[in-house]
């Protein structure tokens, strides 16, 4: 269903990067204890659906670990090599390529069409060759810098350049991120033991396919 | 707007001040400029083509890669390589697989629980460095940068690491050729200054012509090759020699003789299998030389064995023939027969008396013929030095050393590479130490735990198998100027290699580098580990350094060539993820080590020196190909004969050299990777025989080989113009000024490195060594192991890989399980799709235990069944029998690495560690081979029990 770029719309966009900055943050790379600090001072969210229960699951997992909470960012990083990297074969995977490739290897035709899309928004992976373009923090990243484009754009006037980047996000949720990220959450609700990634993927799942309708 | 999202209209509130703490700005992503955007959509799609060389596989075979996108699309041979001659197989076909796979090592990681619980966090590359730098530094202010070991793991990419840890002022830097086969190079070691020797089968050829001009011929002259304990067709990395065996066989009715106890590969495809007892090569190889001498007779053809005009070119023939006979009195306890007669070898070999007389007389009497002794025997076995000694003594009597169709030793012919870049250089800086309580100075290299320690102090390629011991207990130097000197080891760093699975007994292994102090400290204080995959080793480790992988570093190759050849390992895509090559881990290892106050870290010895790893690499090729311009054709009859050769072909075709007299130089414009890269990726310098003699005459020309008296030597300590000389000559000298004798040579009862030939027993074989006779009956089977090239280590991660059988040790009887593997996708977008398969019974590849028919029959054992084997050190393993008449009775075989896994890196085969067998741990970590304290891996008993 073909959206429209107006008003409320655009209201919507200004909340959901919030929630977009945290989970390429949190999908990215380890919690630095500043950022499980400030989850501290979050209320709980008022429950309306499953992206509100991931994070609420989040938040309650950090302030469980308060009066512990440098160790608390040590067994988060512990768990986030164990679920995204390795050294052991990681149970889930953060690339696209390795759901969408018949292959499930790594730096596939897949990953090489997500290059596609960051260029013609005018980006590319710092560090291009190396990291797979399509890690799910880089697209969250890439997503969440569209919506900042199109608020921006939308802001200044630039109707028809913001309705430009909101297509293109919204075709890179629709056509790419949907088929694949559930599955990835799915991974991480089944393996993490950390409440902490288990109320992160929760949050994913629903945001892609909330954001993606 | 027609879909309600105001589900999202209260997350600004609540997540405002998460968002302000972490920021908005870009993490992974970048903003192009416009020139940029516009390369980079120009660039896509793409193919660039480019030659390298594998580095998925101990081949090394040329490649010819097409990269797209930054990707590898494409694997081809490359055609101007000779090694394989164009060819790839299945393993580099699946190099995709290896690199694409999303489970390697991605970033720096530091242990945070106990060693081996397997529990790591990631960490960035400043702070491993800086961790890893720190801890480097600490551990050489108290005990001395002696305490550091580094393992570089494979000969292709040591250099870096070595020139970085040389410099430190560790004079502890190795590889695998530690472990490999040190015994089997023995003996070309001493006699030419080489070390492995192989049949004349590399083709194409490149030889000059008599009308001056280069014509790569091919075809074969070989006209006979003994392959004994040596497996080309499964378990070696010399290509050439696979097809270059079948070649000489159908074009040239080459005949071959395989000795092994077991019916392998090779052996089922040779005219004549003689399955000995196991650890008796040097048995059969002594008969044959004493049979050889004793029926030699010039005048008769069909007795002409020896080419006494050899005699011209030797030193020392007298000494070795006497000392050889002299045994032919003496009577073998074992069987009181006269040492190395017919019937004596028939008695301890197992073998026919007449099948022996056959197999000397035909090598006597064939000629060209090759004798090419194995890696794993007798390489593996305790006295495998004699064997490889009187094997090398064979091929030179008998003419056949370096002669068109002979044996060539390839370490004498293949080009130089390294040269300065590896840092041996920096093994001569003086450096002081308290001994007993006096200042005492001394070279780096003096302080090296084998060749100043009392153990092994000719283990001029180190011993790693004495480590664990040297964890557990230190070092105490008993030669040299730092005599006396006690120093503990603290540090291992392991690169490749994967010591705690390969270099010996990994319960051994396990127990050293997890041993405590009192106060409950590792003893070994840092174990790191550098690799592309996680393997055994790494589990143990406190630092997990990830190395950029297959295609993503930069180095050069030559698998044993029997000319000079080099060509370009070439980095053709990018190291992925994190990963680094060995030239980055060292230059920011060297800068870290600056940074924090090290002075023997120098910034023009690295990062100043290197703009980048080209010049590390061009600084490897400065001195190739190194070799003197001698032989049969003559390589460049334009140049003087003798004089050494450096440049690329290309220039030293073209005259474009200076010549110095003085030195006896050719130089040429150099090799660089530029010119590789230009040239097909490989520098190919012409072939030549007889490298020993003169081209026009027969006399010695004394370039060649790589001895001291640049003859060939069946002396090892000797006088000459008034020099002591020889290989050993420099040992013993070391043992004479000390008079300790080194513990292993004590072991044989030896006193010093002998002169010329020498005998000595094995351990763990009563049917030669009467030390062990008392165990036969009780434990009457043999164990030994054999390499599967297609099932090591890294091949684990490609799963079609598993689908191929080998022989009675790597066959399809798997229990079912399922598991994902990449599979052939037609019609497919991609090549290959990866797919959730289940295996049924017999349908995967896994390490069994080969035992022959009768043996079987006696025990009630049946293909399949499960069995244990017990060793009288009380060590025991498990795996499915493979009951067959491919082997000798008496005689039972497991491949090397192919089971008892202890990493998940090693895919499905991880899932049947507790049905397969580890071979090593059977060996005994005190069987130390006693020359140069190599692990005696094929040297062990067994006892069978059906479970």
């Amino acid at each position: 269903m073909k959206k429209i770029l107006e008003s409320p719309l655009i209201e919507d966009l200004m909340e959901e990067r919030h929630l977009l900055y945290l989970l390429k943050y949190v999908f990215w790379t380890e919690p630095s204890l500043g950022f499980l600090e400030s989850l501290l001072n979050v209320k709980e969210i008022p429950e309306g659906g499953q992206i509100d229960s991931g994070l609420n699951q989040m938040i309650k997992a950090v302030k469980s670990n308060t009066d512990r909470l440098d160790e608390y960012a040590e067994d988060l990083a512990i768990e986030f090599a164990r679920l995204f990297i390795g050294p052991k074969f990681p149970p889930a995977i953060p690339y696209s390529s390795f759901y969408l490739s018949e292959s499930k290897t790594v730096m596939t035709n897949v990953t090489i069409e997500v290059r596609k899309r960051y260029l013609k928004a005018g980006m590319a992976v710092k560090q291009l060759y190396s990291i797979p373009d399509d890690h799910v923090g880089i697209e969250l990243e890439f997503i969440s810098h569209l919506t900042e484009r199109v608020i921006e754009l939308y802001e200044i006037g630039e109707r028809i350049d913001a309705s430009r980047f909101f297509e293109m996000r919204n075709s890179f949720l629709n056509d790419h991120m949907v088929l694949w990220i559930p599955a990835f959450a799915d991974k991480v609700l089944e393996h993490s033991r950390e409440d902490f990634y288990k109320g992160a993927a929760l949050a994913l799942k629903n945001l892609i396919y909330t954001a993606s309708t | 707007m027609e879909v309600s999202r105001r589900v999202f209209l209260k997350y600004a509130g609540a997540l405002a001040g998460v968002t302000a703490v972490q920021g908005t700005g870009l993490l992974s992503l970048r903003h192009l400029t416009a020139s940029e955007a516009e390369a980079m959509q120009k660039a896509m799609g793409k193919y660039e083509i480019k030659y390298t060389a594998s580095s998925t596989c101990a081949s090394e075979c040329g490649l010819e890669v097409w990269i797209k996108d930054g990707v590898l699309r494409k694997i081809y041979g490359n055609t101007e390589v000779p090694m394989n001659d164009g060819a790839i197989c299945a393993k580099e076909a699946a190099a995709q697989q290896l690199v694409y796979n999303p489970y390697r090592l991605k970033y720096p990681m530091i242990r945070v629980g106990a060693r081996g619980e397997n529990k790591f966090k990631r960490v960035t590359w400043s702070e491993a460095i800086d961790f890893l730098a720190r801890k480097l530094i600490q551990i050489k202010k108290k005990y001395g940068a002696e305490s550091i070991i580094m393992d570089a793991g494979d000969v292709t990419d040591r250099n870096p690491y070595w020139r970085l840890f040389f410099a430190f002022g560790t004079p502890h830097c190795t590889e695998h050729g530690a472990i490999c086969d040190t015994p089997r190079r023995h003996g070309p070691k001493l006699i030419f200054g080489g070390k492995r020797v192989e049949p004349d089968l590399m083709t194409p050829q490149l030889v000059r012509q008599p009308d001056g001009s280069l014509k790569k011929e091919y075809g074969y002259k070989t006209k006979l090759i003994i392959y004994n304990g040596w497996n080309p067709f499964v378990a070696t990395r010399i290509v050439y020699e696979n097809r270059g065996t079948v070649g000489a066989k159908i074009e040239n009715d080459c005949k071959i003789v395989v000795i092994d106890p077991c019916l392998s590969n090779t052996a089922s495809q040779a005219d004549k299998w003689l399955a000995t007892r196991a650890g008796t090569d040097g048995d059969l190889f002594a008969a044959m030389l004493r049979y050889i001498l004793e029926n030699d007779n010039p005048s008769d053809p069909n007795r002409r064995y020896i080419d006494w005009g050899m005699k011209k070119y030797v030193i020392g023939w007298d000494d070795f023939m006497n000392e050889f006979k002299s045994w032919w009195q003496k009577k073998d306890p074992i069987n009181g027969l006269s040492y190395f007669s017919l019937d004596w070898a028939a008695d301890r070999t197992g073998l026919k008396k007449e099948d022996i007389e056959e197999l000397a007389h035909e090598f006597g009497i064939t000629k060209p013929a090759a004798l090419v002794w194995g890696m794993q025997s007798p390489g593996h076995h305790y006295n495998g030095y004699c064997c490889s000694i009187i094997g090398t003594v064979l091929n030179v009597i008998t003419g056949n050393f370096d002669a068109p169709g002979g044996a060539i030793d390839t370490e004498l012919v293949k080009a130089s590479k390294g040269g300065k870049a590896k840092g041996k250089q920096f093994l001569k800086r003086k450096v002081k130490r308290i001994v007993n309580g006096r200042e005492v100075e001394g070279e780096v290299e003096h302080l090296h735990m084998d060749h100043y320690g009392g153990k092994h102090p000719a283990a001029w390629d180190d011993s790693i198998a004495s480590y664990p011991d040297a964890f557990l207990n230190g070092v105490e130097l008993k030669y040299g100027p730092f005599r006396g000197h006690r120093y503990p080891i603290k540090c291992y760093i392991a690169r490749a290699g994967n010591a705690l699975y390969t270099a010996g007994n990994p319960k051994h292994w396990i127990d050293a580098v997890t041993a405590k102090d009192a106060n409950g400290e590792y003893k070994l204080e840092l174990l790191v580990y550098i690799d592309t995959l996680f393997l055994e080793t790494g589990v143990y480790a406190d630092v997990l350094l990830p190395e950029a992988g297959p295609f993503e570093r930069k180095a050069l190759s030559d698998i044993y060539p029997s000319r000079p050849v080099l060509y370009n390992r070439d980095q053709v895509i990018k190291p992925l993820y994190e990963s680094k090559t060995p030239f980055d881990i060292m230059i920011m290892l060297a800068k870290k080590l600056y940074e924090l106050g090290d002075r023997d870290i120098r910034p023009q010895d690295f990062w100043e020196h290197y703009k980048n790893d080209d010049d590390f690499v061009n600084e490897m090729l400065a001195g190739s190909p190194g070799r003197p311009n001698v032989g049969r054709p003559l390589p460049y009859p334009q140049y003087p004969e003798g004089y050494k050769i450096i440049g690329n072909p290309e220039s030293l075709e073209k005259g474009d050299v200076k010549i110095d007299h003085k030195k006896k130089l050719i130089i040429g414009k150099p090799v660089t990777v530029e010119w590789l890269r230009k040239n097909h990726g490989v520098a190919n310098w012409p072939m030549s025989w007889y490298r020993y003699k003169k081209h026009d005459r027969e006399e010695p020309n004394r370039a060649f080989p790589k001895t001291d008296s640049k003859m060939i030597e069946f002396v090892w300590d000797y006088e000459m113009g008034g020099k002591r000389m020889g290989r050993y000559s420099k040992h013993n000298k070391k043992i004479e000024e000390s008079g300790y004798v080194p513990e292993g040579l004590r072991e044989i009862g030896f006193k010093k490195f002998p002169r010329t030939f020498y005998w000595f027993e094995t351990k763990w074989n009563p049917y030669t060594n009467p030390n062990y006779r008392k165990y036969a009956r009780k434990y009457p089977f043999q164990v030994i192991s054999g390499r599967v090239h297609h099932s090591m280590t890294a091949t684990h991660m490609v799963p079609w890989l598993g689908e191929v059988q080998t022989e009675g040790t790597w066959r399809k009887m798997n229990d079912p399980f399922t598991y994902k593997i990449v599979d052939v996708n037609p019609g497919g977008k991609l090549p290959m799709k990866t797919i959730e398969k289940k295996f049924e019974k017999g349908q995967w590849c896994i390490g069994t235990i080969w035992i022959n028919t009768d043996d079987a029959s006696t025990l009630g054992i049946r293909t399949g069944d499960m069995i244990e084997l017990e060793n009288p050190l009380g060590n025991s393993v498990r795996g499915k029998a493979v009951v067959s008449e491919g082997i000798r009775p008496g005689v039972i075989k497991i491949g090397y690495g192919t089971g008892g896994r202890f990493t998940p890196g090693a895919g499905p085969t991880y899932g049947m560690r507790k049905k397969t067998p580890n071979h090593n741990i059977l060996v005994d970590p005190e069987n130390i081979t006693p020359i140069m304290g190599f692990p005696g891996y094929a040297d062990m008993i067994v006892r069978v029990k059906k479970l």
